[in-house]
């Protein structure tokens, strides 16, 4: 008696078990045939192409947004090259042509992706938006950096002939016999680190100027090492300019 | 003997009854989890698309002209001049920075 008992209530818990775990996994096997564009019979089918309309929509909404907002950001920096008064002319030619491309191709993936009626299209035109335009991976730094090594080109020239006008100040203090060796050392540091600033970022913007969105997505780091160049160009700049200052309030107490 | 294989409380259920109860709780929990993770990985992806750029800053000139003459409020004008152009480069140099951070953050396409 007590064993049939027992096996009653074991087959009770066992249909709970089964029952619970119906239950719970349904919705979510019902998500994963709709997001693998799977069809179920009957009344599920149903269910499955009312979801997948929906993240179809949601895809295109999101979609857009996204283009939308690069297409933002690509005109607010076509305002900033405009700008711009460091950067040389065939750069921000280059650099604005660029830009407007994007634009262009941008606007014409929204159109695309808001006529798509599957989602498997969908998905491509939205992850279109990133591998083939790259606007916040690469365009956008890479028209900072090229700003930055540009500028870098103009104080390094500036930062030489302020050089070399603050040698001859020390050329003809040395000639009425004033002791300059202490600033003649300090301006020996500030020409060996414009030298150094320039043999880092000279012809840097050729090299970042032509990179890709299919460059990136080869390697997510490419940008990282010119970067890393124009910051030891730039330390070197400021170093130069604190020798310079140096020099300068040495001349005034001579 | 009965007993010793299936021992039983006071009320009559036993040991096995109580193992059973003890699976149900384990299934539901992992449900329970199950689903969580499934939503919140759909929060994530949704949080990661709204990550963008930096806003870009005001453009500002940084060209200057150096001064012709070599006397010493000359040459202080020309290290002043040069001081203003560096200070900017400085912030070209951190908005580039901003937006190669930017490139960090791991967009994702919208899958729901």
């Amino acid at each position: 008696m007590k064993r049939l008992l027992f096996r009653r209530r074991t087959s009770i818990l066992a249909a709970i078990i089964l029952s619970v775990t119906t239950l719970m996994y349904a919705p979510m096997g019902v998500n994963a045939a709709t997001s693998t564009g799977a069809t179920t019979p009957t009344t599920k089918s149903t269910a499955s192409q009312a979801t997948a309309q929906q993240h179809l929509q949601n895809i295109i909404a999101k979609g857009d947004q996204e283009i939308t907002r690069r297409i933002t950001s690509l005109n607010a920096a076509l305002s900033q090259l405009n700008a711009t008064t460091k950067l040389s002319a065939s750069d921000k030619t280059a650099l604005v042509n660029e830009i407007n491309q994007e634009i262009i191709g941008l606007t014409a993936l929204k159109t695309k992706l808001d006529a798509e009626t599957t989602v498997s299209g969908a998905i491509t035109d939205a992850q279109s938006i990133f591998n083939d335009y790259r606007v916040y991976a690469l365009l956008l730094p890479k028209g900072w950096l090229i700003r930055v090594a540009d500028s870098q080109t103009v104080n390094e020239a500036n930062l030489t002939t302020l050089s070399q006008k603050i040698q001859t100040r020390l050329d003809a203090a040395k000639a009425s016999g004033k002791d300059v060796t202490a600033l003649q050392n300090e301006l020996n540091d500030m020409k060996n680190n414009i030298t150094s600033a320039n043999s880092a970022s000279v012809g840097i913007e050729a090299k970042i100027l032509p990179l890709q969105p299919s460059d990136y997505n080869s390697d997510h780091s490419i940008l990282n090492g010119y970067k890393t160049e124009l910051q030891l160009a730039h330390d070197d700049l400021k170093t130069a300019l604190s020798d310079a200052q140096g020099v300068v309030t040495g001349l005034k107490n001579l | 003997m009965k007993q010793l294989h299936h021992p039983t409380t006071e009320d009559g259920s036993s040991i096995i009854h109580i193992l059973l109860l003890l699976a149900v709780i384990a299934v539901i929990g992992l449900a329970g989890w199950a689903v969580y993770r499934h939503r919140h990985t759909q929060i994530a992806q949704t949080a990661a698309v709204t990550t963008g750029s930096q806003p870009l800053q005001a453009a500002t000139s940084t060209s200057y002209t150096l001064t012709p003459g070599t006397d010493n409020q000359s040459l202080q004008t020309d290290v002043n001049a040069a001081s203003g152009s560096l200070n900017s480069e400085s912030q070209t140099m951190s908005s580039a920075d901003n937006a190669l951070n930017d490139q960090q953050s791991q967009i994702q396409v919208p899958t729901n």
